[in-house]
């Protein structure tokens, strides 16, 4: 009974402090200086070197989802609806949330671990002591390049699924012409199938960033401290980008309702 | 320097994936007309079948826009109001007397309005409201075709019946072997309820009887009679099977129209009714022979049951006939004639009917019809008299010829005439179908109105014509 | 710079508390160092020493009592204000907390890059002056992770020199060291002090190491402050804590 009380007080607990951690950084986002060189560090480090990672993943989740949705398909003959079933699949949502978890896993993970160990080696505290505001320098430029890269990065893995599934559709017997499955694959949708969808994963960047930072950033108890930041970073961080999909599912729903 | 190769590449990075993203953009929006001039009309349902904004729309086939919004009536009765946005290359074929329809793309594609092109002598639409045909009701159909099912079975319900009373009948008259009979009723019902079954029962019982074993065969002395037995019992299963063949036949006829996208579904069941129709006649026919009583008494009972056999042979004919009409619409082609009851008056002007009559005799309608108390029309007792006189120049080639009866009325306005006119060729096939137990593929009705086919001598006519052609 | 008269003290500390989830760090502290001064705070490990350097620099904030630096009262100041008075400080901490991701040479410059609109030219010239210094002229290409662990503290005192600090903060400078490394860093520190005539503030458990350039002292023991003064007063302190603490240092 104690144990599970003590478990609700510190969720409640971590849920405050991760909102306040969240609101500081949201405040300070737009708060002078801007740490752009440290940004510009961060983008690289979050963005393109995600980019062979994201790229590979989505045009090898394009082939499955062909292969699959083509098996499926062909028993109600209906593999002309091949391409829409993959552009539909890629774009809607499982593409953001892909990216999503395949950017808490990399940068997640990363953040995490990096922000720890600079904590338990008081690099924090040093850069606080040569007056640096380490929230500004290490927090707000890391979510800021989250929220940057993940959009961006969302649209590749979108169009690289895309081109994925239009290989494996040229490739495979009975497949069909990549002009014809392009055309397939993008007429029947709409802005509102993309843009919200592309846009919300700015939600999840922020997600990612937040709790990454959050864990790192607070992280306690030496060196052990630093890999259960890492840890709970992926977790956590993909736990709520899944969680609050739910919801922006919902709202976009109400915002663009098709 | 190190760092300005990271601000380079970071600039590759988001440049890359806002130019990916812009790419999308005009991708997905080449497809939706964002971009191009489009011109907007309008249109109303009553129902709008799932459609939404932003659903297709297309001009006879062709993607041309989307909807752009659809208003929600403010009270029941009225109709949603859609506003349909339609590239610009179109709206030379966009006219005011164009229909739209709600249609689905593929077997389980997504709805999409289409714009049929419209006239060319009709004015452009300019932000008009075209005229909409409401969609097509599966459901509805699904009710008509399973009356159709229901009247099917009402029918061999009334074979059935009648299969009783003949055994009934028999039954009083042949009393010595009335023991027979009662142990050999309940097989003929068992048989004509099923097909399968009665193949068996019903060879065993002729080898029986044959062999003169057996209850019936011992009391079955006349070789002859046991025969008759035997061929009933065989027609009967005959009959049966016919009866389950119809109704496989019905029921094919509805799953190909389910999985079918047809253009005439209305005029398929409006066949299908008329079937029926035939059906019941053939029905009547059959329980008019029943009657006959001064034929011996197995070869009554054999008479009537080969009727059934003929009456659920033709319905499954019918039925299957009825099926390919619309899917194969030479089914009859090949026979060298149409469905006679089912083709329209100019193309029944085209046929050797009206070319070459071989025998053509007119019919004045004095005297002969009375009106039944539902409005219907029926051939008098004089009337029956004087078609029975007319029918003797057409009686030499019954009843494989096939007979048209055409119906002439002149009296009130065209459509009233149709309607007459009908009426009354529909009485005198009734007639002639019982009275002379024609085939009813081969009986024809076509209301004339008041005009008779040009190469007749007659211009006007009131009553009926009958015409038979040696067709083959 | 008029606080950086004699008048006031370079550092003050007045009944300063601090407490850490029920546990009391500190316990009415109260001590001044003055300007140019060397001071040695001692006391052995879990004695709250790098707990005072972090109040001292604003890091932590006292729950009772005034810090004042150079004059500022650093728990009151705002962010801008109090990041001013930081780039009068300079600090090393105990494992010097250099930044791992860049090399020893961006580690010193980063002070000056982000604090002076100094050219890269000027910089380069700097950086290589305090690299010096601290004899690690050739270790600037080096990443923090390739260097020993005197390196590692000489590099950190070259990054907290960077600025010209007016109070240097020292945690712990003996701390996973050899003797002799050790004393070179004692070296080093004296130096400073001689040279530029710094506020010096370190603390440590090495009295004999502190001897070396502290001229004055004081003593913390389970939060408190029990004696304050020269080594000699010290020496003749009637807590049996401190005078042992001072023999120890004779050995």
């Amino acid at each position: 009974m104690k144990t599970i009380i003590g478990w609700v007080v510190s969720f409640f607990r971590f849920a405050g402090e991760l909102g306040v951690f969240a609101s500081r950084a949201f405040r300070d986002l737009f708060r002078r200086p801007f740490e752009i060189g440290e940004t510009v560090d961060q983008i690289f480090e979050a963005g393109l070197r995600s980019v062979p990672l994201i790229a590979l993943s989505g045009f090898a989740f394009g082939v499955v989802l062909s292969l699959q949705t083509r098996s499926s398909m062909e028993q109600f003959g209906a593999e002309s609806m091949v391409p829409q079933a993959i552009s539909f699949g890629m774009f809607k949502d499982i593409g953001a949330v892909i990216t999503s978890l395949l950017v808490a896993g990399r940068v997640g993970a990363g953040i995490g671990a990096q922000l720890a160990g600079m904590r338990v080696t008081e690099q924090i505290d040093a850069l606080e002591a040569l007056a640096v505001d380490s929230f500004k320098y290490l927090v707000v430029t890391r979510i800021t390049a989250c929220v940057i890269a993940l959009p961006l990065l969302t649209t590749l893995l979108d169009f690289s699924g895309v081109m994925g599934g239009m290989i494996s559709e040229m490739i495979v017997p009975g497949g069909m012409p990549a002009e014809l499955y392009w055309r397939d694959a993008f007429a029947p949708m709409g802005w509102s199938d993309y843009v919200p969808s592309i846009l919300k994963t700015v939600v999840f960047g922020f997600i990612i960033g937040t709790v990454s930072c959050y864990l790192g950033y607070t992280a306690t108890q030496g060196a052990t401290g630093v890999g259960r930041a890492s840890t709970r970073s992926v977790v956590y961080s993909s736990l709520l980008v899944i969680l609050s999909d739910v919801i922006l599912v919902k709202l976009i729903f109400f915002w663009f309702p098709e | 320097m190190r760092s300005f190769s990271k601000k380079f590449w970071v600039g590759v990075f988001i440049v890359g994936g806002l130019l990916l993203f812009t790419v999308g953009l005009y991708v997905i929006g080449s497809y939706n007309q964002v971009f191009g001039g489009h011109f907007e009309v309008y249109t109303d349902f009553v129902s709008v079948d799932t459609l939404t904004k932003g659903a297709r729309v297309r001009v006879s086939g062709m993607d041309a826009g989307q909807i752009g919004a659809i208003d929600v009536p403010r009270n029941a009765g009225n109709k949603f109001h859609l506003h349909l946005k339609v590239d610009e290359k179109f709206r030379q074929l966009v006219r005011e007397d164009s229909v739209t329809t709600i249609d689905t793309a593929g077997m389980v594609g997504a709805k999409y309005v289409d714009i049929k092109m419209g006239s060319a002598n009709s004015p452009l639409c300019n932000g008009c409201t075209l005229p909409s045909q409401a969609p097509f009701d599966m459901t509805a159909l699904m009710k008509q075709g399973s009356g159709l099912v229901t009247s099917v079975q009402s029918t061999i319900d009334d074979v059935h019946k009648h299969v009783d009373a003949a055994i009934d009948n028999y039954s009083s008259i042949a009393s010595n072997v009335n023991g027979v009979i009662g142990q050999v009723r309940p097989n003929v019902q068992k048989i004509t309820s099923n097909a399968a079954q009665l193949t068996g029962n019903a060879n065993a019982i002729a080898v029986g009887l044959r062999h003169g074993q057996g209850t019936a065969g011992k009391l079955l002395t006349d070789e002859e009679m046991a025969e008759n037995v035997a061929k009933t019992i065989a027609n009967a299963n005959q009959t049966s099977a016919n009866a389950v063949q119809a109704s496989q036949n019905v029921d094919s006829m509805i799953s190909s129209i389910q999985q079918n996208d047809l253009p005439d579904v209305h005029a398929t069941v409006a066949n299908a009714k008329d079937m029926s129709g035939q059906l019941d006649q053939a029905v009547g026919t059959f329980l008019a022979a029943g009657k006959n009583s001064n034929e011996t008494t197995a070869e009554a009972l054999h008479n009537t049951i080969q009727q059934a056999n003929q009456a659920m042979g033709n319905l499954a004919d019918d039925t299957e006939a009825v099926k390919h009409n619309f899917f194969l619409r030479g089914f009859f082609h090949r026979r060298g004639f149409f469905n006679l009851s089912d083709i329209s008056r100019n193309q029944y002007a085209g046929t050797d009917f009206v070319k070459k009559p071989t025998v053509r005799v007119w019919i004045p309608d004095t005297g002969l019809f009375t009106m039944k108390p539902d409005g219907t029309l029926e051939l008098t007792d004089q009337g029956q008299n004087i078609v029975n006189q007319n029918m003797s120049d057409l009686v030499p080639y019954l009843p494989h010829n096939p007979v048209m009866v055409e119906g002439y009325s002149e009296t009130g306005l065209p459509d009233q005439q149709y309607l007459v006119s009908r009426q009354k060729a529909l009485a005198v096939r009734t007639y002639l179908q019982s009275h002379f137990h024609l085939n009813s593929k081969l009986l024809g009705i076509m209301p004339m109105g008041n005009h008779p086919p040009q190469n007749t001598g007659k211009s006007e006519w009131s009553g009926v014509s009958l015409v038979l052609i040696k067709s083959r | 710079m008029s606080e950086r008269g004699n008048a006031q003290p370079a550092v003050l500390l007045d009944h300063v508390s601090k407490t850490f989830e029920k546990r009391k760090v500190l316990e009415d502290v109260s001590f001044q160092v003055g300007s140019g001064e060397a001071f040695g705070l001692l006391g052995r490990s879990g004695a709250g020493k790098s707990v005072t350097l972090k109040l001292i620099i604003g890091l932590l904030k006292p729950d009772q009592g005034k810090i004042l630096v150079l004059g500022q009262e650093m728990q009151t100041l705002a962010r801008d204000k109090l990041g001013e008075v930081r780039k009068k400080i300079g600090f090393l901490f105990q494992d010097a907390a250099l930044f791992d991701s860049i090399s020893v040479y961006e580690n010193v410059a980063f002070p000056l890059r982000r604090h002076t609109g100094k050219s890269d030219a000027e910089i380069k010239d700097i950086v290589q002056q305090r690299l010096d210094d601290v004899g690690l002229s050739k270790e600037g290409r080096k990443m923090p992770s390739e260097l020993s662990g005197g390196m590692r503290k000489r590099a950190g005192l070259a990054r907290a020199l960077a600025l010209e600090p007016e109070v240097v903060l020292v945690d712990e400078p003996s701390s996973g060291l050899d003797h002799i490394t050790a004393g070179e860093i004692y070296d080093l520190l004296l130096e400073m002090k001689q040279k530029r005539h710094v506020t010096l503030i370190a603390v440590t458990h090495d009295v004999a190491g502190a001897r070396k350039f502290a001229d004055k002292f004081a003593v913390l023991n389970r939060g408190r402050i029990v004696e304050c003064g020269s080594f000699q007063e010290l020496e003749e302190s009637d807590d049996p804590v401190v005078r042992n603490l001072a023999a120890g240092a004779e050995t």
